[in-house]
């Protein structure tokens, strides 16, 4: 039923067009795109295939010794990034891990007086900066 | 001779790819060849998008559903790609309305048909001054002779949307007749 529809439609729309343009007209407006090179079709689907095999990506087989070498690289390249990295986190994390409880008095000792002479001097050039009130100075120190 | 389904099921299960690739491209060059000539006119531009929409097809006939009859999604393909040239030309700037009518008429005395009439050039030039969607649904329904449903898949639009389409091309060409 549908389809009888859709043919009726169909003849419809012909007749229209051929009350527009001639049956003749038509027929050769759709000839004329019709129209091919001899023997195109026969050689399309080969030279279609062979475009196709010129778009196909390239895949590069390489040889058991050039893949033992890409994957040595590729270890040697992770390892050593490996043992950087483990190297300094561990130097730092010693860093950190030095507290004044685990410097003994007399190594405390001995840098203060190897140190004295520095403390002298960052005393008296405040002590004799000429905008510096000498008051204020001595009540800092006392406190 | 093999259907689509069964080429295509073949193909997408690595069996004879090539060969039935070549089959389906056998069975259906013809139709979507004289298509995308009807628009643009040229063979070595019908040509080219012709091979165009044949890669892709290549390329995606994998994951074809067969949710669609295979034609339907090949022209809809040979649609897209066919506007996307024509979109492009336009881009470039290259104007080929008036070069189109002495290619046809140029054509039409090579062949067996009979010498081009003042009603083919008028058919020509009313069909180019029709909008290309316009253009490919008018050649669809009446050169091809598909259904609205099927243009319509063809298009992206629905049935109605075909319709009005094909009816406003024959408006346009009437009044371009009656006009000059």
């Amino acid at each position: 039923m549908e389809q009888k529809k859709i043919d009726t439609a169909l003849e419809n729309d012909q007749l229209m067009v051929e009350q527009l343009f001639s049956k003749e007209a038509l027929a050769n407006y759709d000839k004329s795109a019709s129209e091919v090179p001899a023997s195109y079709f026969e050689a399309f689907p080969e030279k279609l295939q062979q475009r196709i095999a010129n778009n196909k990506p390239k895949v590069f087989f390489l040889t058991p010794l050039g893949k033992m070498a890409i994957a040595a690289i590729f270890l040697f390249v992770v390892s050593s990034t490996f043992i950087f990295l483990n190297n300094s986190v561990s130097k730092k994390s010693a860093m950190v891990s030095i507290s004044m409880q685990d410097i003994s008095n007399d190594e405390i000792e001995a840098y203060v007086d190897a140190n004295e002479w520095m403390a002298d001097i960052d005393w008296s050039s405040e002590a004799f900066k000429p905008d510096t009130e000498v008051e204020q100075f001595y009540k800092d120190s006392i406190d | 001779m093999q259907s689509d389904q069964e080429l295509i099921l073949q193909f997408q299960q690595s069996i004879q790819r090539e060969q039935n690739f070549t089959q389906l491209v056998k069975k259906h060059q013809a139709k979507v060849y004289h298509q995308i000539k009807r628009m643009v006119n040229d063979h070595d531009d019908a040509d080219d998008i012709a091979q165009m929409v044949w890669i892709k097809i290549w390329n995606k006939l994998d994951g074809f559903k067969m949710e669609s009859e295979f034609s339907t999604w090949l022209f809809r393909i040979a649609y897209n790609e066919t506007l996307n040239f024509i979109a492009k030309q336009k881009r470039q700037g290259s104007n080929t309305s008036s070069t189109d009518i002495l290619d046809y008429e140029n054509t039409a005395s090579h062949t067996d048909a009979p010498k081009s009439s003042e009603i083919q050039i008028k058919l020509d030039q009313g069909i180019k001054q029709l909008p290309e969607k316009q253009q490919f649904v008018f050649m669809l329904r009446y050169f091809e002779e598909l259904n609205y449903e099927k243009i319509a898949s063809i298009t992206g639009t629905t049935i109605g949307g075909a319709k009005a389409n094909y009816h406003q091309a024959i408006k346009k060409l009437e009044e371009f007749v009656k006009k000059s």
